[in-house]
């Protein structure tokens, strides 16, 4: 009968280990120090004075855009236009969009006795690096003064070396491999902090703030999800914590069943998951439907809508951390949100400020220089405490930020609500 | 609006986004392009399908189609840098592609071996030249054997590419012979899959070879890695001028992956009027018989993995060279699937046809990204067309197209019939 | 190598290896039912219907069209979300039904003649199609059910099964029987073993060779319906998830014996542990050198080695020569 082979099968699995269980059962959640729930909403603040530059950048979008006049130029926007990842993609280049809306709606920019009229030319790269050099091929042709772009860093680094070589800064809003401005190019910029910085701020934020020292790392095996795992790993050990499992999944995995149950066997407080939020939702249903009680904590791949949708009633209670400041502390948050939210109709899906801070720090520099792009160059490596929506910007030398700013959200009552903020001074 | 945009409204129908209103829409224009195709099938004269004629007299067909090609190929990315660099990135993408397109030709075409994992080749030769021309092995020779490196060196392997594209190429031939090995006995549909699992592993592996030694550094890829140098020319140099116009690094690389296909024509056109071919397309035929009639089908097999794998790990490498990144991302299978497209597309076991397939296939993916997945569903009702009434593909060979081109009856020319 | 000791037994436990052993034949009974249609098509046309993993896929957003019709939560009583998944399930069924049927009339019949690659790329065709359709006019992005069926049994302390897990067993066992019926006691099942055995003689004795091919396709399609809403019961999805499972539940069909309904069960509760198994303990079993990333690669090496060694699969029934 089909049924006896099957039967034993079975009955040879199930006796083999039996020689090797030596370990403990499984249940547990015993750290006393491990406090997820002690953890509140940080109380918002108002709008500082030092804030008026972005204040009047946001309130110009106010006026109804009319017919602009000057020579055109372009403003170049790269990013994921098309794939699981668009949302945010379009974030981003809706986020640019507003900016150039706001100053075409104020005339153009008048710089050198010339009228500019200014244009946003966008590519889609689908986080693909062939397609991503092609599309900065495109955009270099179509004689771009500078760049917004790309979203994800295997895209933006393979994009990096075509602007370099033509002279046209390049600001990524979401790119966080370290390696994007370790390669030595001069037109490489970012206005969020880097994986590197981010994942020790998690960890810090699990062992220290949480005081959960039995952690368990996940990710999936993607650039940014790996290396953001990695990054917390490695400082969960420093801060006194460990490390008690280490899983991989894969970007197109559905069912995680077998990865969690090995991490549930080692009973971890805390798990960590580097990756999408796309896979991040389902990973917490599978888990809590197994009856993992641990806390989960992932990155900025997760900390936006899809998480809390595919997590459905399990995402209470879920942290994740994100660059930039919290909205609440974000001064010109509100009054974006609502102008996107007009023009739109959609809320922001994560990067938009971001986005709108880089494309503003673009046209200060165009302001500065004309339409220059070794003018505009200058102008941006020279950046000193621009203040956007988000926060201030100063570039280093390799074109980081200087304050890198780091938030870690929790899901209560069905919506991200900032918790804790990391600022790292980088020299 | 632009004539992408028109036919995405087109497609997407008046009624809405409810997908069953959508469907219900383009069952209606399935419906009314059929009636149109009736109405007109009397009315086409035969000779509008017929395969393109070659060109001239006196020179053999095949032979003169490939002179226009070449000259086509040698003079179009010229006439391209008066409009920039993006279409001649695109026709450098689209020509790597063809000499894919040639390289799973052998095994497809010439010995009827359904391969659906031909990736795995081309990240094999991707690989092999990432890791040994760039910093990637900087672990390898400045830590551990620290002792032979002279100080001042640059981190990492740097093999010159005159040495290691051959190398690349070689070891991608013998991974496919590997990979041949466990499937000699499998036949048809078997085959395809067992090929694509090969495919999925390879890039899986390039994945995860990060631990516990560092070989192709995960899912972040291996960068940095060499541009091609000739001399004292780099190929990467963005700052090459050709009188007044400045052109991109990939015109050089488009010209060096030409030459690579003249080679790889040549190459693969005499195995193909060989014995070796004549063995290929007596496997193809019936592998029973030629097993009887004293071929040694095992051997030959491997031959074909290995010389395809050859082909596809030299694309490889160009392309490694040229992006100056790779990662596992760009290996998936859906690589695989648009090459065997571009082969069956152009005309299988015919080189010229596996040219003008790679070459359509991939302007038309290339040129509508814009569509995103719309192009892809497009790709896949022409592809469905084209197997159904028109198998031999656009441009086929002699051979080919007597055994799979479908006559008035509806049947092909070689329909057993029971003896009377 | 202390070290890989320490990795070698550390990972063993019997709650875990319990919980493995039901995650991995609960995923298999979901291969398990998709292989049926894999295993069906085969026998009678000797083709792989690569699209029939989308087909599975179709039905996903089928089911979860109608939860969201519905609009069912996970607070929604039982009383509602019995009937809507039952709605769901029959509705997945006759898409995925009526999809079947389509797809064979228009891309497969007309190659019915043709050589071997012919139909194999036209399913690629449709498959690209399939995908590429959802993708573009439904959704892009991953989708979940929300927790419509609450509820385990504890079976050792810390290891339940939950009832969604027991209705796949269930589910996929009554399929079987079903189907074992229909093959075996309505006349077009009997003909579908016939054109199984041998096309010609089946056509020289009176079998309407396109109404069985016909009959098989959407009676393989429903099933792949009703695994469809197993799976969005318990798994996320989007139009990727049909490609993926449909390659793991082919390969589950060859390793029980392609053409053999038993087999298919078989099949495809041996992958869903080989992969359940595998995936929990390689990292164990290697001494950490590969992780459970390799996931799918042991589907891939399980269908290898059954090819190479034991081409007609555990359970023969159909021997061909073209195995």
């Amino acid at each position: 009968m089909v049924r006896a082979r099957g039967l034993g099968v079975l009955a040879a699995a199930t006796l083999l280990p039996f020689a090797f269980a030596c370990g403990g059962s499984s249940t547990g959640t015993t750290a006393s120090t491990c406090k997820p729930d002690s953890v509140a909403q940080v109380p918002s603040t108002t709008a500082s004075t030092a804030a008026l530059a972005y204040t009047a950048a946001v309130n110009s979008l106010q006026s109804a855009p009319h017919q602009a006049t000057g020579t055109v130029l372009k403003i170049g926007f790269i990013g994921i236009l098309s794939g699981q990842y668009t949302s945010y993609g379009v974030d981003e280049q809706r986020g640019a969009q507003l900016a150039l809306d706001a100053v075409n709606s104020a005339g153009g920019i008048t710089v050198g006795g010339n009228t500019y009229t200014l244009q946003l030319d966008s590519q889609d790269d689908a986080a693909d690096p062939t397609k991503g050099a092609q599309g900065a091929t495109k955009l270099v042709d179509d004689k771009v003064v500078a760049v917004i772009g790309g979203t994800f860093s295997g895209a933006t680094i393979a994009e990096s070396k075509i602007f370099s070589d033509n002279g046209i800064t390049q600001i990524s809003p979401s790119a966080t491999n370290p390696k994007y401005t370790s390669q030595g190019f001069k037109t490489a910029f970012r206005v969020v902090g880097r994986d590197d910085q981010q994942g020790p701020a998690d960890a810090d934020f699990i062992v220290k703030t949480l005081g959960c020292t039995k952690v368990g790392v996940m990710d999936d095996k993607s650039q940014y999800g790996q290396g953001l795992a990695d990054a917390v790993n490695t400082q969960v050990p420093v801060d006194a914590g460990t490390v008690v499992d280490r899983e991989h999944v894969d970007t197109n995995q559905t069912d995680f069943s077998a990865q969690l149950t090995t991490m549930k066997g080692k009973s971890p407080d805390v798990i960590f998951y580097g990756g999408y939020s796309a896979q991040f939702g389902p990973i917490v249903q599978q888990a809590r439907r197994l009856g993992i009680k641990a806390t989960f904590v992932s990155g900025d791949g997760s900390q936006d809508a899809d998480a809390i949708k595919l997590a459905g009633s399990d995402a209470n209670g879920l942290f994740a951390s994100n660059a930039g400041p919290a909205p609440s502390l974000q001064p010109g948050y509100a009054d974006f949100a609502a102008k996107y939210k007009a023009k739109y109709n959609a809320d922001i899906f994560q990067y938009a400020p971001q986005a709108f801070d880089a494309t503003n720090i673009i046209i200060e520099a165009i302001k500065k220089g004309g339409a220059d792009k070794a003018a505009i160059l200058a102008a941006v490596t020279a950046t000193n405490n621009y203040q956007g929506v988000a926060q201030g910007y100063t570039f280093t030398s390799t074109g980081d930020v200087k304050v890198s700013i780091f938030t870690i959200y929790k899901v209560e009552s069905g919506a991200w609500k900032a918790v804790k903020a990391v600022n790292l001074n980088v020299s | 609006m632009s004539f992408l945009d028109i036919l995405q409204s087109v497609l997407h129908g008046p009624f809405g986004n409810f997908p069953f209103a959508i469907v219900a829409w383009q069952a209606i224009l399935v419906g009314a392009v059929y009636l149109v195709a009736r109405l007109l099938r009397g009315r086409i004269p035969k000779g509008a399908f017929a395969p393109l004629r070659p060109l001239g007299r006196g020179a053999s067909a095949t032979v003169r189609n490939l002179y226009v090609l070449v000259a086509i190929g040698l003079l179009l990315p010229l006439a391209e840098l008066f409009t920039g660099g993006y279409l001649i990135s695109v026709t450098y993408g689209v020509e790597l592609y063809v000499m894919l397109a040639i390289g799973l030709n052998i095994v497809v075409g010439f010995t009827g071996l359904l391969d659906l994992g031909y990736v795995a080749f081309f990240a094999v030769g991707a690989y092999v030249y990432g890791i040994f021309a760039s910093p990637q092995l900087a672990d390898l020779t400045h830590k551990t054997l620290y002792f032979l490196v002279p100080a001042g060196t640059t981190p990492g392997i740097h093999i010159s590419m005159w040495v290691l594209l051959p190398i690349a190429g070689l070891v991608a031939a013998l991974f496919g012979a590997l990979i041949g090995i466990p499937t000699l006995r499998l036949r048809g549909d078997y085959l395809a899959i067992v090929t694509l699992g090969f495919g999925e592993i390879t890039r899986i592996f390039a994945n995860n070879l990060d631990t516990p030694i560092n070989i192709t550094n995960g899912p972040s890829g291996v960068t940095s890695i060499d541009p091609i140098w000739i001399g004292n020319y780099s190929f990467g140099d963005p700052n090459h001028y050709l009188g007044p116009f400045r052109f991109t690094p990939f015109l050089n690389y488009y010209y060096l992956v030409f030459v690579l296909i003249l080679i790889t024509v040549f190459v693969v056109n005499r195995l193909v009027n060989s014995r070796v071919g004549r063995a290929w397309g007596a496997i193809r035929e019936d592998e029973t018989a030629a097993e009887v009639a004293g071929i040694n089908t095992r051997n030959l097999k491997l031959l074909a993995y290995a010389s395809g794998g050859f082909f596809g790990g030299l694309a490889g490498a160009v392309f490694a060279a040229g992006q100056h990144i790779i990662a596992p991302e760009s290996f998936q299978l859906f690589v695989s699937i648009l090459v065997l497209c571009m082969v069956v597309a152009g005309g299988m076991g015919s080189i010229p046809g596996s040219i003008l397939g790679a070459v359509v296939v991939g302007a038309v993916y290339f040129l509508t990204s814009q569509l995103q997945y719309l192009s892809i569903l497009i790709f896949g009702i022409l592809l469905v067309i084209l197997i159904i009434f028109r198998p031999q593909g656009i441009l086929p060979s002699a051979q080919r197209k007597l055994e799979l081109e479908v006559d008035e009856s509806g049947l092909p020319p070689h329909t057993e019939t029971l003896p009377t | 190598m202390e070290n890989c000791l320490n990795h070698l037994t550390s990972g063993f436990t019997v709650d875990g290896l319990v919980q493995q052993l039901i995650n991995g034949l609960s995923l298999g009974s979901i291969y398990a039912l998709i292989a049926l249609g894999y295993s069906m098509v085969y026998g009678v046309l000797e083709l792989i219907n690569f699209a029939h993993g989308d087909v599975f896929m179709i039905g996903t957003f089928a089911v979860l069209g109608v939860v969201q019709r519905f609009g069912l939560t996970d607070q929604t009583s039982f009383v509602i979300v019995v009937p809507a998944l039952l709605v769901a399930m029959i509705a997945a069924m006759a898409l995925c039904g009526a999809l079947g049927f389509t797809i064979e009339k228009i891309a497969y019949r007309p190659l019915r003649n043709a050589p071997r690659l012919a139909p194999l790329i036209s399913a690629i065709g449709v498959s690209f199609l399939l995908q590429a359709w959802v993708a573009t006019y439904v959704s892009a992005n991953y989708f979940t059910l929300p927790n419509l069926i609450h509820g385990e049994i504890p079976i050792l302390p810390d290891v339940s099964i939950s009832y969604v897990q027991i209705l796949m067993f269930v589910a996929s066992f009554a399929m079987m029987f079903l189907l074992q019926a229909v093959v075996r006691r309505t006349r077009l099942g009997r003909g579908m073993r016939a054109v199984a055995q041998d096309r010609d003689a089946a056509a020289l004795m009176g079998v309407n060779m396109d109404r069985v091919v016909s009959f098989t396709f959407i009676i393989g399609s429903a099933l792949a319906g009703v695994a469809a809403i197993l799976w969005t019961l318990n798994y996320s999805f989007n139009q990727t998830v049909g490609a993926i499972v449909g390659l793991k539940a082919f390969t589950a069909a060859v390793i029980g014996g392609i053409g053999s309904i038993p087999g298919a069960m078989l099949g495809g509760f041996l992958l869903g542990l080989a992969e359940a198994l595998g995936a929990g303990y390689i990292s164990n079993l290697t001494c950490g050198i590969f992780n459970s990333s390799y996931q799918n690669v042991f589907a891939f090496a399980f269908l290898i080695l059954m090819l190479v060694f034991r081409p007609s699969g555990i359970l023969r029934e159909h021997v061909s020569d073209r195995a």
